[in-house]
C-alpha cells in the first residue's frame, strides 16, 4: 500500500544549492533534530532540572540534555518502514518563516514522541530553488531525510492566513501530488490541514483529505496513533479517512458531517513546554525562545477570531513559565526568550515572571521580549522590567481606533485616558519610539473616525514630548500603522462586508493627507490582498477552485506584499465567473446559514449575534477574568475558564 | 577584571558547508552560550559576547581548521572547555582545539595568514591534470573583476604552494596569503589557470589548514 522504500534525493539535490540564495534554508540538520527527539522518547535524556544557565560552576550540576543529530543519509528518524506511520509537517512559506513557527515546533515534537511515527519537516522552496527543482524534475523533499513528499503516509499542513490557497498549489505540484484530494490514490499521501484557517475550512477544502479543527495537541497525536494502526491493519484510503471522520474535531470533506467539535487542550497549564526545539541555522523570523505564557482571551475584541476561538483562558503558572525559559536558553544557546500570547500582559502572574527572569539575566546577554503590551502604564511597567536600562527598542500599542465611539463598537475597552496614560509612562520610562497600530475600514467606521486617528496620534505625540527632559525632545518618534479590517468567521463581526476596495483606498488616501507630526511615521497596509483575505476566510468550497486558478496564472507567496498581484486574482475570478468584490463587501444576514456553522465548541452563534447587536448599539461586554461572565458559551463541566485570580 | 582569549579550533564539514559567514558566526556562538563557559560581555548599548573569527569562508567552502577566539572572564583549564564545547557541539561544526592565546597574540586575522586549500575535480585525464598543474605555477599575474572594476594580483605575493596528491589525478592542494592588500580565492587561480582550454568541474574546495606564515 504504502511506499517505504522511498530514497534520499539529497545527492541530487546538493549540487543544485551553489544556483541558489541561501542554501541553508535546505539542508536540514539542524541542532537539535528529530533523532534526538526519538532519544527523548526512548527516555535517553535527562533533563528536569532547572538547568543552569550561563554559569560555569553549575555545568557539573544537572547539565542540560544534549543529544547530537545524525548527519544527514543516517538515522535520522525510525527507518520508514511498513510498521511506521511516515508524517512530514508542513509550513507552507519558506524555510525563513516557517521553521520558528510555534504550531510546527509542537507538533513536531509530539509527533516524534509517538510509538509507531516517524515525523519530518518540509516548507516551501523559494522561487529560486522551485525553478531548480522543476527543471530537474525533482519533487519536492522532506528536509531531514530528504525522500519525497508523495512517499509519505501523511502530510500536516498548517494553514496561518487566508492568502495561503496559492502556495499549497504549488506545495502540491513541487511534490508530484495531485492538487484535489479527488485525485489521489492509494500510493499517496492523505492530507491534512490545521490551524487558524481551518476555523472556516470550506474554501480550501477541495484542496484537503481532512481538517484538525481547533488545537491539535491532542487530536492530532489522536489522529497520528489512529493512523498507525490503520497502515499496520493495511487498511485502504477510503477506512482511513472514515477512521478520522470518527475522530473528535476532525472535518472530512468527502464524508457527510453534521457537526465537527472544535478541540481545546483544557490541560494546557500542564502541557510540557518544548524545551529543545530545532534551532535553525538560517536567521528566521521568530529566532528566540518561545513560551506561550496562555492560550485564549477574553478581552473580547469584536474583531479577533485568534480571541473568540482561543477561549477560554488557561494559563501556565509563574513557575512552568520561569523554568522552561530558563531550560530553554541553556539547551538551545539562543539568547533571547519571549513570552507569547494573545495578550502577555494579561497573564495574572506576569510582574512575578518578569521580575524573576529579569533577576536572573541581570547582567547576561539574554533578551527577554514581551510581544504585546497592554495599552496603560501597567503594560509599559511590565515591559520596563525586563529591558533593564536598555530601551532601545520601540513599545507596541493597538488602540485599533481613533474615536472612543468606534472602540466602543469594537470592545477594544480602552479609553483616551488610557491610551495617552500609557504612552506617557513609555516615554517617561525612557522609551524613545513606539508604535500605534489602528485598522481601517472597522464597521459603521466614518470620516470623523479616521480624522480621529491623526488627532489621536497628535495628541501622543504631543503627550510624549512632555514627558521627556527638554534635551531628549528631538529623539521623540512615533509610528502608525493602519491595516485593512477582515470580517473573519467565528467573529461577532462575521455578519459585517467588508469596506470597497475604492472606498478602502479613499480612506488611507483620507489617513495619509491628514496633517501629522513631523516626527510620526505613517504606515499604511495595501487593501488589494486584505480583499483576497476577506474573500476565503468568509467563503464557501468554490473557492478552491478560484486558488487553483490564480496559482495557474502564476500567483503564489500571495502573503508577501511584492509578489501579491490582485490583477491575477481578478484575472482568475473572472475565468470562474466570480467577482471578488461581491463576496468580499457581502454581509451575511444573522439567520442565514454559514459554511463554518457546523463547527461547534467555540463561542456560540447566539453569542456572536449578541456581540454583533451590541457593536452596533457600542455597547462594551467586560473581560469575563475581571467581571461578569458575558455568556459566550464556551465554559461548561469539561470546559473552564481558569484565570480567577483577577475577580473580587 | 582579567580576560582570558580562548581559541577554538574547529571544523565545517557536512550540510555546514552550506552556511554563510554569519550563520556560521551565530551557530558557533550559540555553540559557546549551551557550553555555559563564562563568555565575556561588551558593554555597550547591545550587549553581546566578545569573539572573533578567522577569515570568513564562502558559502559551499569546507574547512578542517578554523578557529574562533572567546574572551573569558574566568580560567577554565583548557581540557574542561573542551570537554564542555565537545559535548554540546553540531555534528557539522565539531571542535578539535581550546587553547588560551597569548595576551600580545594578534587578532585572528592577522595570526592565521597562510590558507591551505584542498579542490577536487571531477573526470580529468592524468596528462591534462599534470598540465594543469604546471599552467598554474606558470601563471605570473591574476586580473578579477572587484566591485566592477579590474585588480590585477601579483601571484607571487599570494601563492606559497602548489601540489598534486601522490596517485591522485582529482585534487590539487595550494597554499594561499592573505595580505592587508587583498586575498585570493583558490578557485580563481584554478580558472585562471585553465583559462579557456580546459573544462574544469570543482566538486569539493575544503581549507585543510590556517597558520602563520
Amino acid at each position: 500500500m504504502i511506499n517505504s522504500q522511498s530514497q534520499s534525493l539529497w545527492p541530487h539535490i546538493e549540487p543544485l544549492l551553489p544556483r541558489v540564495e541561501k542554501p541553508s534554508r535546505y539542508i536540514g540538520s539542524e541542532y537539535c533534530t528529530s533523532s534526538a527527539r526519538a532519544q527523548a522518547a526512548s527516555g535517553n535524556t535527562g533533563g528536569g532540572a532547572d538547568c543552569p544557565s550561563n554559569n560555569w560552576a553549575g555545568l557539573d550540576g544537572g547539565g542540560s540534555p544534549v543529544i547530537d543529530a545524525h548527519p544527514r543519509g543516517q538515522l535520522t528518524t525510525p527507518v520508514p518502514s511498513s510498521e511506521h506511520l511516515d508524517v512530514a509537517l508542513i509550513y507552507p512559506d519558506i524555510y525563513d518563516i516557517g521553521a520558528s513557527n510555534q504550531a510546527l515546533v509542537i507538533l513536531y515534537d509530539l509527533a516524534c514522541r509517538l510509538p509507531g511515527v516517524g515525523a519530518e519537516r518540509a516548507f516551501l522552496p523559494w522561487l529560486d530553488m522551485a525553478a531548480v527543482l522543476r527543471e530537474r524534475e525533482l519533487p519536492l523533499c522532506s528536509l531531514e531525510s530528504a525522500r519525497p513528499l508523495k512517499d509519505f503516509d501523511l502530510l500536516g499542513i498548517t494553514l496561518p492566513h487566508e492568502l495561503v490557497a496559492t502556495n499549497l498549489c504549488e506545495l502540491f505540484d513541487l511534490a508530484h501530488i495531485p492538487l484535489l484530494a479527488t485525485g489521489r490514490g492509494e500510493d499517496l499521501p492523505l492530507v491534512i490541514g490545521g490551524g487558524p484557517v481551518a476555523n472556516n475550512p470550506a474554501p480550501l477544502s477541495g484542496f484537503f483529505d481532512a481538517f484538525c479543527i481547533g488545537e491539535g495537541e491532542e487530536a492530532f497525536a489522536d489522529a497520528l496513533m489512529a493512523l498507525a494502526r490503520a497502515k499496520r491493519l493495511n487498511k485502504s484510503r477510503p477506512e482511513r479517512l472514515r477512521i478520522l471522520a470518527d475522530l473528535p474535531g476532525f472535518y472530512v470533506p468527502s464524508i457527510k458531517q453534521d457537526k465537527v467539535q472544535r478541540q481545546i487542550v483544557q490541560a494546557f497549564a500542564n502541557y510540557p513546554v518544548v524545551i529543545d526545539p530545532i534551532l535553525p541555522f538560517v536567521d528566521v523570523s521568530q529566532d528566540r525562545f518561545s513560551v506561550e505564557i496562555f492560550r485564549g482571551c477574553t478581552r473580547g475584541c469584536r474583531f479577533c477570531a485568534a480571541g473568540m476561538v482561543g477561549r477560554p483562558v488557561r494559563e501556565r503558572s509563574a513557575d512552568v513559565i520561569v523554568q522552561a525559559v530558563t531550560q530553554g536558553l541553556a539547551t538551545t544557546g539562543l539568547s533571547e526568550a519571549s513570552l507569547n500570547s494573545l495578550s502577555s500582559t494579561d497573564h495574572s502572574q506576569i510582574a512575578q515572571v518578569l521580575r524573576r527572569l529579569a533577576h536572573r539575566y541581570l547582567g547576561s546577554d539574554t533578551k527577554i521580549s514581551l510581544p504585546s503590551q497592554r495599552m496603560d502604564s501597567f503594560g509599559v511597567s511590565m515591559a520596563a522590567l525586563v529591558c533593564g536600562s536598555q530601551k532601545k527598542g520601540s513599545l507596541t500599542f493597538a488602540p485599533e481606533a481613533g474615536t472612543q465611539r468606534l472602540r466602543d463598537v469594537i470592545n477594544k475597552n480602552i479609553t483616551e485616558d488610557d491610551i495617552l496614560g500609557a504612552i506617557c509612562a513609555a516615554y517617561e520610562a525612557g522609551w524613545r519610539r513606539t508604535k500605534l497600530y489602528f485598522m481601517l475600514g472597522l464597521p459603521t467606521e466614518t470620516d470623523e473616525d479616521i480624522e480621529a486617528i491623526v488627532e489621536l496620534a497628535n495628541k501622543a505625540y504631543n503627550a510624549a514630548k512632555d514627558a521627556v527632559e527638554d534635551n531628549e525632545r528631538a529623539k521623540v518618534r512615533m509610528s502608525i500603522s493602519a491595516a485593512v479590517f477582515v470580517p473573519k468567521a467565528h467573529t461577532p463581526f462575521q455578519f459585517c462586508g467588508q469596506v470597497p476596495q475604492e472606498e478602502l483606498n479613499r480612506r488611507v488616501h483620507l489617513l495619509k493627507s491628514a496633517r501629522l507630526h513631523k516626527g510620526i511615521d505613517l504606515h499604511w497596509h495595501d487593501p488589494s490582498s486584505s480583499m483576497i483575505e476577506a474573500v476565503f476566510s468568509r467563503g464557501d468550497a468554490s473557492l478552491t477552485a478560484l486558488g487553483i486558478q490564480a496559482w495557474k496564472l502564476g500567483a503564489r507567496f500571495d502573503a508577501w506584499s511584492e509578489q501579491f498581484d490582485l490583477a491575477i486574482w481578478e484575472e482568475a475570478a473572472s475565468a470562474l465567473g466570480m467577482d471578488l468584490a461581491s463576496l468580499a463587501e457581502r454581509s451575511l444576514g444573522l439567520e442565514e446559514p454559514l459554511p463554518w456553522d457546523f463547527i461547534t465548541g467555540g463561542v456560540s452563534k447566539e453569542f456572536l449575534v449578541r456581540e454583533y447587536q451590541h457593536s452596533l448599539a457600542a455597547v462594551l461586554t467586560p473581560d469575563c477574568t475581571r467581571a461578569t461572565c458575558g455568556s459566550c458559551g464556551v465554559c461548561n463541566d469539561d470546559v473552564l475558564t481558569e484565570v480567577v485570580a483577577y475577580r473580587g | 577584571m582579567a580576560e582570558f582569549r580562548l581559541r577554538i579550533g574547529f571544523a565545517k564539514t557536512g550540510a555546514a558547508l552550506w552556511l554563510s559567514h554569519l550563520e556560521l558566526v551565530r551557530a558557533m556562538e550559540r555553540c559557546v552560550r549551551r557550553s555555559g563557559l563564562p563568555y565575556a560581555i561588551s558593554q555597550g548599548f547591545n550587549p553581546h559576547m566578545k569573539h572573533s573569527f578567522s577569515a570568513a569562508l564562502p558559502v559551499g567552502t569546507a574547512s578542517l581548521g578554523e578557529y574562533m577566539d572567546v574572551e573569558l572572564v574566568s580560567l577554565v583549564k583548557p581540557a574542561e572547555a573542551l570537554m564542555a564545547l565537545r559535548a554540546v557541539e553540531h555534528y557539522c561544526l565539531p571542535i578539535h582545539t581550546a587553547e588560551y592565546a597569548q595576551k600580545d597574540e594578534a587578532s585572528l586575522q592577522v595570526a592565521f595568514n597562510k590558507a591551505s586549500y584542498c579542490i577536487e575535480l571531477a573526470d580529468m585525464k592524468h596528462d591534462e591534470y599534470a598540465d594543469l598543474l604546471k599552467r598554474l605555477l606558470a601563471l605570473t599575474e591574476i586580473t578579477v573583476l572587484k566591485k566592477g572594476k579590474p585588480k590585477t594580483y601579483d601571484l607571487n605575493h599570494y601563492l606559497v604552494d602548489a601540489w598534486a596528491s601522490p596517485g591522485n589525478h582529482t585534487a590539487l592542494h595550494l597554499s594561499l596569503l592573505s595580505r592587508p592588500e587583498g586575498s585570493l580565492r583558490p578557485e580563481v587561480i584554478l580558472h585562471a589557470a585553465a583559462d579557456s582550454d580546459y573544462e574544469i568541474s570543482i566538486t569539493s574546495i575544503t581549507r585543510t589548514a590556517l597558520e602563520q606564515a
